[in-house]
């Protein structure tokens, strides 16, 4: 009992972000998380009653990075108890105390790509990747924020990522409109905000809305959700309106179909079932447009999950903070389940692609069908005459 | 030696035993299983084990009865009778991945069930008529949730479930809980036809296979006193078709709480005489009950329910059942004057049941006190009496009653919230007191904790008959007294976790 007595001290930040809204202690959280399917001690609503009676601190370093910040805790939650952004307080505050950042795997070069791209007078060449045939411009009323899609290929090298970015240029274009690509763009920042580095995620913010300001442009356009998920909810809580409306590719294919702007010509035969990525969908709440995209495309089949939308279940790595040989085990879980719907598994976010690609390039922890990952700007481009 | 050197000696003796049989388990002072969904603590324990079979189960439970080590079984921890919260120097089976794991430990959210009839014969579900009766053999850490959307595809449900639907079979057999489909199937206990448990004998532990219905029945409610149960048959149900549904809201306002119940009350009798339904729920509606962006508040048919005139009170009570079987319900409604009656959707049903489990839930920087908070009523002529001494009692107090229709009786939940301040709990505390003073009397035909179970309020609120029922059974199963002794001691009593919290 001694162990209960009401500890001193005025809670901090975080805690305060998890007592806003009661906890009834329901374990619902739990049983849907999907971390907790493989690794039992891992809980949302333990971490939540041992921050309660010990404070937040006593955060295990694993408890602190393996979560998926997915958000399936908080979409089932009766009280929506918003864990994710608990866990992000948290690996922002430890960060200073303890120095410590995400376990990355891959050497950290996430983590120094944003680093590099915080800096002042970068010299970059954002369009190498672009390709003949592709229109792009200097200045217009639409941006393409490419996000940090034109470095991931020299690192993820079984995804050719930039296919996904001379998609959207070719159904922009086919469209008649002509994107921006800017030098001046920088990482979003999203996965130095999720892993606790709030100072290079303001940096980045700060560096990208100058030039998006002065472009004059009206509309912003990305490929990436979790880009999406900044620009749209993040950069104004730093910076202020962008003075740009931001949208997902999808919702602007989705737009220009219905305004006729856009067809969709050659049938792409293929069934296909549609992962919703955390950043789009429960970040987001965008679970329309990508489906509405897949429909309008002839020849495709739309073949749904179980678990969908809301429920949806998360390609098992956050921020690049938490692979390991656990997240095998999810990845095998979910791509078992697109496998059963469909030989095709589409999604909007070029990091689900990399993430569930990446599983099946190498050694899968049990058999799996074949099974194709496609980004759905991607499809829609093969439908285009 | 000294007690706890003892106690520190078998933990020991315990952790070595895990490691040698590889048993996932984890020790240290575990601030995260000082409670279940109970809000009672009994202290912080110090060793929780994770077995992931039945295999593991037998064989925790050999070394517990060899080493005199107390085991208190867990589920998903979210009963709210306290049961699951272990005293020091017990040890918490959490029995979550039971049956619901690969041979690697992992837990699958998706998985093929296995059919059986009642002879417990393997039976296919894509041939299976609407009358078969059918069960799910299931590991008992499975859940509702998972388990019905394994049974989706082929238009089968689980027959019975609590509003907890990710709460675990095993404990939903050990807490004998209530939920939708009780109506028609009765408590989750008469809907399991086979089990598996894992008891003791004086010498270790012992493997049994149950299928005698009535000791089927009879153990249901046993809350982790008999052994750890593994495996049930739990019933399946189809789901019928849409279009041979019904969903209706019944609507009813007044200032006068006695008056509400009153009436609802008679309307209640006649509803359970005459008709078949698999859910009865109701709840009253404040101003705050959804939020002010909430979009129930834009639903032109349920829309207008959130809005309420100043210094009304309404309760809405919401019924699903087959058509056939509820043909009686317009007409019943229509002799009550006072009484809105309206067919609605099955997602606007789904909406409405939403709101009324978040009723409970919302504690804006507020805990829930636990102490009174679900209580049934068995004469309907009680529940107008009954209604307005419970909100003269929690009168000005934060929490809202919702409850459940059962043709056996009434069941109200309530659960006053506190701001974490000693002084906020403590008047919560004196206001539960003053309810239960003020509504659990027999003359009332109110008894406390039917559906949650008693656990830890087994002495303070169950019958004697029931405490000898449950020390036979346990004599029965577990004659080393293994499985949480403490239970049966008269003086066991929780603490409410929530003074100690420090937010
Ligand atoms: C939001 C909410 C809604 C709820 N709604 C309902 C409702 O509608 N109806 C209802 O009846 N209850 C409801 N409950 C209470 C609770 O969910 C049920 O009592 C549920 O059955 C408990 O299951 P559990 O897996 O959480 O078990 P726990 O709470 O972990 O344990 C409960 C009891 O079961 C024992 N136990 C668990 N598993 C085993 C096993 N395998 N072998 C032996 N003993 C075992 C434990 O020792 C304990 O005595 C609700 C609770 C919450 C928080
Ligand atoms: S689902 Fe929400 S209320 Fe329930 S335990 Fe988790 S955080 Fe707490
Ligand atoms: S955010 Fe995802 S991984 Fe993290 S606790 Fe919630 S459900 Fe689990
Ligand atoms: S799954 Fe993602 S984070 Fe893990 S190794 Fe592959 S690409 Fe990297």
């Amino acid at each position: 009992m001694e162990a209960l007595a009401p500890p001193a001290g005025a809670p901090d930040e975080a805690l305060r972000i998890l007592a806003q809204e009661g906890c009834i202690q329901c374990n619902k959280c739990t049983m849907n998380c999907p971390v907790h399917r493989v690794d039992v001690t891992f809980s949302p609503r333990k971490t939540i009653l041992q921050a309660y009676l010990g404070g937040s601190d006593a955060l295990s370093e694993r408890d602190l990075w393996a979560c998926l910040t997915c958000g399936e805790c908080q979409a089932v939650c009766a009280t929506e108890v918003p864990f994710p952004a608990f866990i992000r307080a948290k690996r922002e505050a430890l960060r200073s105390v303890r120095e410590r950042t995400a376990p990355c795997k891959h050497g950290g070069y996430k983590e120094i790509l944003a680093k590099i791209m915080a800096k002042p007078n970068l010299n970059q060449d954002r369009r190498g990747w672009i390709g003949d045939g592709l229109q792009v411009a200097d200045a217009g009323d639409v941006i393409y924020f490419t996000g940090c899609m034109p470095y991931l290929d020299g690192v993820f090298t079984y995804t050719d990522t930039a296919r996904i970015g001379k998609a959207a240029i070719k159904v922009m274009n086919a469209a008649g409109i002509v994107p921006m690509v800017s030098n001046a763009e920088r990482c979003c920042g999203h996965d130095a905000l999720w892993n606790g580095d709030r100072e290079t995620f303001e940096t980045l913010a700060r560096r990208n809305v100058e030039w998006i300001r002065a472009s004059g442009a009206k509309r912003l356009v990305t490929t990436c959700a979790e880009c999406y998920s900044m620009l749209k909810y993040e950069y104004p809580k730093v910076v202020g309106d962008l003075n740009v409306e931001v949208v997902h590719m999808t919702q602007l294919i989705q737009e220009l179909v219905a305004a006729g702007k856009l067809a969709f010509t050659k049938p792409v035969d293929l069934t296909v079932t549609y992962q919703d990525p955390c950043r789009l969908g429960r970040h987001s709440k965008e679970y329309d447009a990508p489906r509405a995209v897949l429909r309008a495309i002839p020849g495709v089949k739309l073949v749904e999950m179980d678990r969908i939308r809301e429920n949806s279940m998360c390609c098992g790595v956050g921020a690049y903070a938490n692979c390991d040989a656990q997240t095998k085990f999810l990845q095998q879980e979910r791509l078992e389940e697109a496998a059963s719907k469909a030989e095709n598994l589409v999604t909007a976010c070029p990091h689900c692609r990399i993430h569930f690609s990446c599983y099946l390039d190498g050694q899968p922890v049990d058999p799996l069908p074949d099974l194709k990952i496609i980004d759905v700007t991607d499809l829609a481009a093969q439908a285009l005459g | 030696m000294s007690a706890v050197a003892r106690e520190q000696g078998s933990i020991d003796e315990t952790l070595a035993f895990l490691r040698e049989a590889r048993i996932p388990h984890q020790a240290g002072e575990l601030l995260g299983y000082a409670t279940d969904g109970s809000f009672l603590t009994l202290g912080v324990p110090t060793l929780v084990v994770f077995p992931k079979d039945e295999a593991e189960c037998a064989a925790l439970v050999d070394h517990a009865v060899r080493h005199g080590i107390a085991l208190v079984p867990r589920g998903t921890g979210s009963g709210t009778a306290g049961a699951a919260t272990a005293p020091p120097g017990s040890v918490l089976v959490d029995l979550e991945r039971l049956g619901a794991c690969d041979a690697r430990g992992h837990r699958r959210g998706l998985f093929a069930p296995i059919v059986v009839d009642a002879r417990g014969t393997p039976a296919d579900l894509a041939k299976a008529g609407p009358d078969d009766e059918l069960y799910v053999r299931v590991g008992a850490g499975r859940t509702s949730d998972e388990t019905n959307r394994a049974l989706a595809g082929h238009g089968w449900t689980v027959a019975v479930v609590p509003s907890s639907g990710y709460s675990t079979f095993g404990g939903n057999f050990a807490t004998n809980a209530r939920g939708s489909g009780t109506p028609a199937f009765g408590p989750f206990g008469n809907a399991v036809n086979r089990l598996r448990i894992v008891a003791t004998t004086r010498e270790g532990a012992r493997v049994l296979e149950v299928t005698d219905r009535e000791e089927v029945r009879r153990l249901a409610g046993h809350h982790g006193l008999c052994g750890l149960v593994t495996e049930l048959d739990v019933r399946i149900a189809p789901i019928p078709k849409p279009e041979d549904m019904v969903c209706a809201l019944l609507s009813i306002e007044s200032e006068d709480a006695g008056h509400l119940g009153a009436t609802i009350g008679g309307l209640m009798k006649r509803v359970a005489a005459e008709c078949r339904y698999f859910a009865g729920e109701f709840l009253f509606i404040d101003e705050g009950i959804v939020r002010p962006d909430d979009p129930i508040r834009k639903d032109p048919v349920l829309g207008g329910t959130f809005v309420l005139p100043a210094g009304r009170r309404r309760m809405i009570l919401l019924y699903r059942g087959r058509k056939e079987g509820m043909e009686a319900l317009p007409r019943i409604a229509a002799e009550f004057p006072e009484v809105a009656y309206r067919e609605i959707t099955f997602p606007q049903f789904r909406a409405l049941m939403a709101v009324r489990t978040a009723a409970t839930g919302k504690a804006l920087r507020r805990v829930n006190v636990p102490g009174a908070e679900d209580f049934i009523i068995y004469d309907p002529a009680r529940f107008g009496d009954v209604l307005s001494r419970m909100f003269a009692a929690v009168e000005g107090a934060s929490g809202r009653p919702v409850g459940h229709h059962y043709p056996d009786g009434i069941e109200v939940h309530y659960r006053p919230q506190a701001a974490v301040t000693r002084a906020d709990i403590e008047a919560a505390w004196a206001m539960i007191q003053k309810l239960r003073e003020a509504v659990l009397r027999t003359e009332l035909t109110v008894e406390d904790r039917k559906e949650h179970g008693l656990g830890l309020a087994l002495f303070r609120d169950g019958s004697p008959s029931r405490h000898e029922e449950l020390r036979r059974l346990k004599a029965e199963y577990d004659p080393a007294n293994v499985f949480c002794p403490h239970l049966l001691l008269p003086e066991i009593e929780g603490r409410f976790i929530g003074s100690s919290f420090r937010v």
